[in-house]
């Protein structure tokens, strides 16, 4: 890699994307608007679980404006499937999990508050509200199971008939045998029961589709709030609407926030392509925020009981961990892998356990589906870690530092091989613990404490060092464990007969700042003005093919397909120079955006062999073809380890239990930074996510199955004044297996901080003997510690 | 939001006959009640919108601060007659909602919808303050019924209300972490300060617990 140039690698200049943003001219799918639109509104459940006796469309179809109303019943009629799941899981006797179908319209039974049952067309989205209300629609409600606790109690009502007990799959990794021997051997055990609070997404753009149908070609196209334009073209596309590829584009535009409610393929894309097609009109739809509460995947959800056996030392033995997993009431896309091997398999950490055993149980309710949510599985892992690792420190009298540092995986045994099916290629975790420490004056703690105690506050300090896996992932490796996909990337890198280049990725920005940060990349590499570098994103009929964005894997994954093409176009370009140098191409050298025959000062720019490329007057014809024009499809040997140390500091009034964050300081190490200003904002992002878990989010269902945290008026997202500045320090061990060393940053901040901000919180409230405290930290909970009462916990 | 008749009224008169008809609904803000329309938990016939009545302003009359129906919680938090007279009363507007809500909000608006979370009825009632309407006068002890429930006639809109200056006064909120409405808000007020009460939580603290007791209660 070169020294920092401008607009280059480690240069921050400002993202490209954000005047567009900031001067309201972005184009959400929202903003668009096709000739001859409809409207579409969706009928759904107000119970959450019932049979559909009957429905009444009569009433609803003569009303004004309306084009068309369809349930269940037109839909099975024509054949449309349900929309799938990317991913098998099998218990441990070897079965595959209950599999039900999703239908994209309700289909004789309604599983969850904000199931669909019918789509109301009309000119004009009032209209189809209007219409919606006059249906008549009859359900004989049943029993509903709205939490883990209530699903897997004996007689509880089924979601699904043929999942027994409301079991999706019963799963396990690990040697149990050997976790058990290595328990009996244990100096003492540290154990652990929680719950991974669910939560709510909340992007700031809504979901919104607009489906189309041109009936001269017979080409559907579906614009829609998607992280992945290109997944969703092959799962709607193969298995909803059976149209072939050729004859479907999905263009997922300017996306505000995805954090992973927009990976998967929801019902809505499918229905209103699919109606387009029926009515030969554009159909639109836009979720309205309570919608949105009650149909985007929610995150989280888990509950566990983890056991640490520990050595006389400090040593870690074993770990065993058994989780119940809420799949909510049907399987969103990627929602088998997140408790598994998106989860299970970090249980290492960043320790030397030996032995780890883990079992997970996916439960079925009667709850919108729970899906990857920013961290996806890692963070339930961590947390449960984390945590877990403090009160082994209580249990033994130790250090809570010492015992980490006596049991962290150690630089010279990299690479690691976990006992939970992960090689770690790289991680340096004394360094990120060392420097997170100076940044956040650990040592100075205890002064800050007895000066807080002194003005009547209670102030703690907690800390998690963590590890994560992102960059997904490699295609075999994904496959063996259950993946329907590839997990590769494609970049295509076009060079412009003047030298300028446009870029096309099959990765999705939806905020990350792709635009800005791909964009240096390329100029970096080709020695190109970042202002000459267009990324391309979004559009299945403009890019290859691709994956799309989640799990960290932008940067790692399509930053390294974008090396690899660029790799090919420096090769050709080398052939194309040295015919024009009269030399050979093993002596051309290819540095900052020039082509020099070793050894010389002839060179050619690289505008001119871009130029030479097109107009090939003077050309090697023979070895080469005109153009400039390179594709790679980049698949990953690993996945990428990002690690790190997160310190918080808060301070509670034991008055009110209300906590304070008086500082938070995150190291992480990420490999190699592209942006530093864009990591920064990602760890931000990240972090700010990962103490509304810890202190305030919470979805909270009633025992009938309505959501009660429905509204930002119930649910409480995380806002400026809630969060600290932040203190943000990145190491970079490089990734070992990538062209770039890049590992990822996206999700760091939402997995390391939850752990460090109730660790803070127990070591806040050490006087009062607490051991754990279940987010989120709640005022009610803290005060009703305080005061000596139980806490009450919500709706379980 | 269903349709509705819209009406903007420039004299009283004109406003209270206008919500005479079936299911008109007086628009003050509008802060609780466009969200209410906008998810369809209302569908009145009409919508009469206050703003064009002139109801707005801030004056001292005698030993009392009057603040008329539609001023904004802006308005009263950054008034110098307020900050003067009743500064927890600027205090308390200046912690309402948003900045949004505040240039939008009117102390009339909240009285009139009465949400037991909301802060202003407290201070009505801690205050002893008189809420003047169209057609009467109303102590705030009569003019608060029930969580969302007032003394007001269909027809009948609040025109201003009149604070006694009180020696000292406070005001204290623990808002809820969400909609930052209060889960308990208190007000204290001290008529007189030579012989402060012997129990002043008792007699004066006036609390209101989110939703329960549905109304404001002198503790």
């Amino acid at each position: 890699m070169n020294d920092i140039i401008k607009g280059g690698i480690g240069d921050s200049p400002k993202r490209t994307e954000d005047h567009r943003f900031l001067s309201g001219n972005g184009r959400y799918t929202d903003d668009l608007n096709r000739p001859n639109q409809t409207h579409a509104y969706f009928k759904r459940s107000d119970v959450a679980h019932g049979v559909i006796k009957s429905i009444d469309t009569k009433a609803a179809a003569a009303m004004d404006g309306v084009i068309a109303i369809f349930t269940g019943a037109d839909l099975a009629a024509d054949n449309i499937g349900g929309v799938p799941c990317g991913w098998q899981v099998h218990s441990k006797d070897g079965s595959p999990m209950v599999e039900p179908p999703h239908p994209v319209l309700a289909q004789g039974k309604v599983r969850y508050v904000g199931d669909a049952i019918a789509m109301v067309i009309a000119e004009t989205k009032q209209q189809a509200k209007d219409a919606a209300e006059a249906l008549v629609i009859d359900i004989e409600t049943l029993p509903a199971v709205s939490t883990l606790r209530a699903a897997i109690a004996p007689g509880a009502s089924l979601v699904h008939d043929d999942a027994k007990g409301n079991v999706c799959y019963d799963w396990h990794l690990g040697d149990k045998e050997a976790v058990d021997a290595a328990f009996k051997q244990a100096f003492k055990v540290a154990t652990i029961d929680l719950t991974n609070n669910r939560l709510i997404p909340n992007p700031m753009e809504p979901r919104a589709a607009i489906g189309e149908y041109d009936i001269s070609s017979g080409e559907y196209t579906l614009h829609t709030t998607s992280q992945n334009p290109h997944v969703i073209r092959l799962l709607m596309g193969a298995f909803v609407l059976h149209v072939p590829e050729h004859k479907l584009r999905v263009v997922a535009p300017d996306v505000g926030g995805g954090f992973g409610a927009k990976i998967f393929h929801y019902i809505e894309e499918a229905a209103v392509t699919w109606a387009a097609s029926k009515i030969h009109r554009p159909v639109k739809w836009t979720c309205e925020r309570g919608e949105a509460f009650i149909t985007d995947a929610h995150g989280r959800d888990h509950v566990s009981h983890a056991e640490l056996a520990l050595a006389q030392d400090g040593k870690f033995l074993a770990l065993r961990v058994n989780t119940y997993a809420n799949m909510g009431a049907y399987l969103s896309t990627f929602a088998p892998s997140v408790p598994t091997y998106l989860s299970a398999t970090l249980l290492a950490g960043v320790y030397t356990t030996p032995v780890i055993y883990s079992e997970v149980k996916a439960i079925f309710t009667n709850t919108v589906p729970v899906d990857a949510y920013r961290g996806a599985g890692r963070p339930e892992t961590t947390f449960l870690l984390e945590r877990l690792v403090d009160i082994a420190a209580h249990t033994m009298g130790m250090d809570r530092v010492a015992i980490r540092r006596r049991n962290f995986i150690p630089i010279d045994a990299y690479p690691y091989q976990t006992p939970v099916a992960l090689m770690y290629d790289s991680g340096n975790h004394e360094a990120t613990l060392a420097r997170c420490m100076e940044l956040a004056d650990w040592s100075g703690f205890e002064a800050r404490r007895a000066k807080a105690k002194a003005r009547g506050k209670l102030r703690g300090i907690g800390m998690s060092t963590y590890l994560e896996a992102c960059g997904i992932a490699p295609s075999a490796v994904a496959g063996a464990l259950g993946a329907r996909a590839g997990l590769y990337e494609v970049a295509n890198v076009r060079v412009h007969p003047t030298g300028s280049i446009t870029v096309f990725t099959g990765t999705h920005s939806h905020g990350q700042g792709h635009e800005t940060t791909f964009a240096q990349l390329v100029a970096d590499q080709l020695g190109v003005p970042f202002e000459s570098v267009e990324v391309v994103h979004g559009d299945t009929a403009k890019i290859p093919f691709g994956m799309g964005t989640y799990g960290s894997r932008s940067l790692s994954v399509g930053g390294s397909a974008m090396v690899k093409a660029m790799d090919k176009i420096i090769a050709k370009g080398k052939k194309i120079a040295a015919h024009l140098m009269e030399a050979s191409a093993d002596d051309i050298e290819f540095k900052d955006g020039k082509f020099t025959v070793a050894g010389t000062d002839k060179s050619k720019a690289f505008g001119e062999i871009a130029f030479s490329a097109y107009v090939p007057h003077n050309y090697p014809i023979d070895e080469v073809e005109p153009g400039l024009d390179e594709t790679a499809f980049y698949d990953p040997k690993n996945f990428t380890f990002p690690g790190g140390c997160h310190i918080c500091e808060v301070e509670i009034d034991p008055e009110t239990g209300t906590v304070h964050l008086e500082n938070f300081t995150a190291v992480d190490d990420i490999g190699r930074v592209i942006n530093p200003m864009i990591v920064h904002g990602q760890v931000h992002g990240g972090v700010a996510q990962g103490i509304g878990q810890a202190l305030l989010e919470q979805a909270v269902y009633d025992p009938e199955g309505q959501l009660l945290s429905g509204s930002l008026m119930d649910y409480t997202m995380p806002r400026a004044d809630n969060l600290p500045s932040f203190v943000v320090g990145t190491e970079s061990t490089m990734c070992t297996h990538n062209p770039l060393g890049a590992k990822g940053v996206g999700e760091v901040g939402a997995i390391g901080s939850p752990p460090a901000v109730i660790n803070a919180v127990v070591d806040a409230l050490r006087d009062y003997g607490v051991t754990h405290i279940d987010m989120p930290a709640t005022a009610q909970k803290i005060w009703s510690i305080i005061n000596h009462a139980a806490p009450r916990m919500a709706a379980e | 939001m269903y349709d509705f008749e819209y009406h903007k009224p420039t004299a009283l008169a004109d406003a209270t006959k206008a919500l005479g008809g079936t299911d008109a609904k007086a628009l003050a803000g509008g802060m609780t009640f466009i969200p209410v329309l906008k998810q369809r938990l209302a569908q009145p016939s009409a919508v009469v919108d206050l703003s064009g009545l002139g109801l707005t302003g801030i004056s001292l009359e005698g030993n009392s601060l009057v603040i008329k129906a539609m001023t904004t919680h802006r308005e009263v938090a950054t008034s110098p007659v307020v900050a003067k007279a009743i500064p927890a009363l600027a205090h308390l507007a200046g912690h309402i909602g948003d900045r949004q809500v505040r240039y939008r909000g009117t102390i009339g608006g909240s009285l009139a919808n009465n949400d037991p979370s909301a802060c202003y009825p407290s201070a009505v009632l801690a205050l002893g303050a008189t809420i003047k309407t169209t057609k009467r006068s109303l102590k705030a002890d009569e003019f608060f019924q029930g969580m969302f429930t007032t003394a007001l006639e269909p027809d009948e809109l609040i025109t201003e209300i009149s604070f006694p200056i009180p020696a000292k006064a406070a005001y204290e909120k623990f808002p809820n972490p969400a909609s930052r409405y209060a889960t308990v808000g208190g007000r204290r007020r001290h008529v007189q300060t030579l012989h402060p009460p012997r129990h002043p939580q008792r007699h004066q603290l006036i609390a209101r617990l989110a939703g329960q007791p549905p109304q404001p209660l002198i503790l």
